[in-house]
């Protein structure tokens, strides 16, 4: 078991002929991934690593069954390559292009949204079910030996993070699930709230570890989730431990969004709101990153 | 990037969103001859000025030019001031408060609309939330004549200038998808005594990663206070190659251990560490993407580049493409040409990080460097720990400064 991405997984990459594109089919494929296609406008009836290119999804979808689509497109050029997936109505697609206007995201998360698709990223490094299928770049090269199968599932904001989050936990002898890098972009597809839910089910996982940063609401958005469980009588039973960085990043000049940010953010997005929702909220909050393998450990005993 | 007044009025203009009357002055004498009453408002990027001072009523030119002169070239509110807006003083019956931004918890554009404007809107969320109308917007569908009739239902303006305001909301959010804004807010509109809508304030915060596409290419602008020495050379370092990102977010700071970091998150988080452990860093900045030698080389002078430090904390997360062997020995010559005292952390795994190891020992020993070399099997944030008990042993074997 495993969520988002399991050996069964279909996958397609868009962007394949690109250089990263062409080195994470490598990789998805050395991982143990089913790459079945790809797709370049106007490379149709290349091969890369053995798959086979088209001009369009929908050419693809003649021949193959697509469970996941890996986005590898320019940042110009992604809103278009994005909603072509939707459209398509694959179910999963994962962004891992960065630099994507807000506003090309905006639409896409709403048209995602009308036709059921579950957007991981802009700005993702990948999700890795590991020792089963990985999707992107995660955990390539040297960072392959931070990664060990086991309980406990990964969500992080920071591509870089995601595998040093794996490591200090393959260090305090906990091996992982599935790591999953939503991206760092404020306005982001699935994110805490939305995944948590997939680890609960997934009956591999036993504690899931985060790691967040200021600015956004996600932090706020799964405390919200959770106590909201709380609520219902249905309270979230697996543990959660949670770093988030920032302390010094907010001390440093950013940007106001007024008085409309005023009344949206209602005082969200600093690392001080984040860690006492998430405190009031039931997750256990390491304060410094590397904690986080030996914090979890003790709440798995318990 | 956040826009001046003046800025996000002339993005008003291109979608017919009537604003008041204004000329833009950079310099007091260009301020022409007019003997009625006007308002002279101080271009800022912080919000508030008002209740600061910066905006003024004044009575014919002279007044203008000696207000205008004491506050152009000046420092308000932290910011240096290079224009002022002499703008036409509307005659008020109300002040209307508009505004569009994303809310990152829904992922959508909210629209907010409230008929008691002005300074005081965020105290009314908090005192009379029901005075604040906010909907939701799908992004793909647009404002629909729903969102309209949703904001305007509880609207107490008489009908002539409802269809007014109707007409100004849905040229805002125009505005907001033409031109990438990331916020974007008219505070006060006001509803004139002659029953006309006029923008008198207005606010833009527009989308960086959008830039290629922006209609008007507004100057480049990073934070309000002016940049340092330091800061300005090492944003200069990508101009002339594009290999790589390195100095591109150079922060001074004021502490003693110069940090070189490698990954967004990461850098955060070092710094974060080394403040709990009591270190104090001297700068902040990252380089990434497998920059050439000369780059890290580049950066390193700038970062090395101050008095009485007592560290210097090169780390980042396990490299994919970067060559850490080839960013290091950037590091590696002006350590050799600088020859410090203090204690040097390197926390770097990735490509050719063995070879990175061996040409660092040998530097060490010939040259009697204090280098400190880890790999992945030390937890990122254990490299800050380890860097700042040298720094503080470094210190007091100096006698302390």
């Amino acid at each position: 078991m495993a969520i988002l991405i399991n050996p069964k997984t279909n996958f397609l990459i868009q962007g394949i002929t690109g250089k990263q594109g062409e080195q994470a089919c490598q990789e998805m494929l050395a991982a143990g991934s089913k790459v079945v296609a790809g797709v370049t406008p106007g490379k149709g009836g290349l091969k890369v690593q053995d798959v086979p290119v088209y001009n369009s999804i929908k050419e693809a979808q003649e021949k193959h069954q697509i469970n996941c689509s890996v986005i590898f497109v320019p940042p110009k050029l992604a809103k278009g390559a994005i909603v072509e997936a939707i459209e398509a109505g694959i179910p999963l697609i994962n962004v891992i292009t960065e630099n994507i206007p807000f506003h090309d995201m905006a639409y896409c998360f709403s048209l995602a949204r009308e036709k059921k698709a579950l957007i991981i990223g802009a700005t993702s490094a990948g999700i890795y079910s590991v020792g089963k299928a990985k999707c992107g770049p995660i955990g390539s090269g040297k960072a392959g030996i931070a990664f060990t199968p086991g309980p406990v599932g990964v969500i992080s904001r920071s591509g870089g993070m995601s595998c040093e989050t794996a490591l200090v936990l393959t260090q305090a002898g906990l091996g992982q699930s599935t790591v999953v890098s939503i991206g760092s972009d404020i306005l982001m597809g699935a994110a805490f709230a939305e995944l948590v839910p997939l680890f609960e089910k997934d009956r591999e996982t036993k504690g899931i570890v985060l790691f967040g940063e200021i600015g956004g609401t996600a932090e706020e958005d799964l405390a919200a989730y959770l106590l909201k469980r709380k609520e219902q009588g249905k309270p979230f039973k697996k543990p959660i431990v949670a770093f988030i960085s920032g302390k010094v990043a907010s001390t440093m000049p950013g940007v106001s969004l007024g008085h409309a940010g005023a009344i949206i953010q209602e005082g969200k997005g600093t690392r001080e709101a984040k860690v006492k929702a998430l405190k009031r909220a039931g997750v256990i909050i390491a304060e410094v990153h590397h904690e986080v393998g030996l914090l979890m450990k003790k709440a798995l005993k318990q | 990037m956040k826009l001046k007044e003046y800025e996000s009025k002339k993005l008003f203009q291109l979608v017919d969103i009537p604003i008041s009357k204004g000329s833009l002055i950079a310099e007091s004498k260009d301020i022409p001859p007019f003997n009625d009453v006007r308002l002279l408002k101080v271009q800022t990027l912080a919000g508030g000025r008002g209740k600061a001072g910066g905006v003024c009523l004044v009575r014919g030119a002279d007044e203008a030019r000696k207000l205008a002169s004491r506050f152009l070239h000046s420092v308000f509110m932290g910011e240096q001031i290079t224009e002022v807006l002499l703008d036409e003083k509307v005659e008020i019956a109300q002040e209307l408060y508009l505004g569009v931004l994303f809310d990152t918890s829904t992922r959508k554009p909210v629209f907010i609309y409230s008929e008691a404007g002005g300074a005081d809107i965020e105290e009314l969320k908090k005192k009379q939330p029901t005075k604040i109308v906010l909907r939701e917007i799908a992004y793909h569908e647009g404002l629909t004549a729903k969102d309209l009739s949703f904001l305007l239902k509880n609207s107490e303006l008489e009908p002539k200038v409802k269809a007014k305001v109707k007409e100004v909301m849905t040229k805002l959010y125009t505005c907001f998808t033409r031109f990438d804004c990331r916020m974007l807010e008219i505070n006060p509109l006001v509803v004139t005594s002659t029953k006309d809508v006029v923008a008198v304030d207005a606010v833009a915060v527009l989308d960086d990663e959008a830039r290629f596409r922006w209609e008007i290419p507004f100057p480049e602008r990073t934070n309000n206070r002016p940049v340092t020495k330091r800061e300005a050379a090492a944003h200069e370092i990508d101009k002339d190659d594009y290999r790589g990102v390195a100095g591109k977010t150079f922060v001074d700071l004021d502490g003693d251990i110069a940090i070189l970091t490698s990954g967004g998150g990461a850098s955060m988080t070092l710094l974060d560490a080394l403040v709990d452990y009591g270190g104090k860093p001297a700068n902040f900045t990252e380089y990434s993407g497998n920059p050439p030698q000369e780059k890290v080389e580049k950066l390193t002078r700038i970062v090395l580049d101050k008095e009485k430090l007592a560290g210097l904390l090169v780390a980042g997360v396990i490299a994919n493409f970067t060559n850490i062997a080839e960013t290091l020995r950037g590091v590696l010559n002006v350590l050799i040409e600088k020859k410090p005292r203090f204690p040097i952390v390197i926390r770097r795994a990735g490509p050719h990080d063995e070879e990175a190891r061996a040409m660092l020992m040998e530097a060490k020993a010939k040259y009697g460097l204090d280098i400190h070399y880890y790999d992945e099997k030390i937890p990122l944030t254990q490299a800050a720990k380890i860097m700042v008990d040298l720094s503080q042993q470094y210190k007091q074997q100096k006698g302390g400064y």
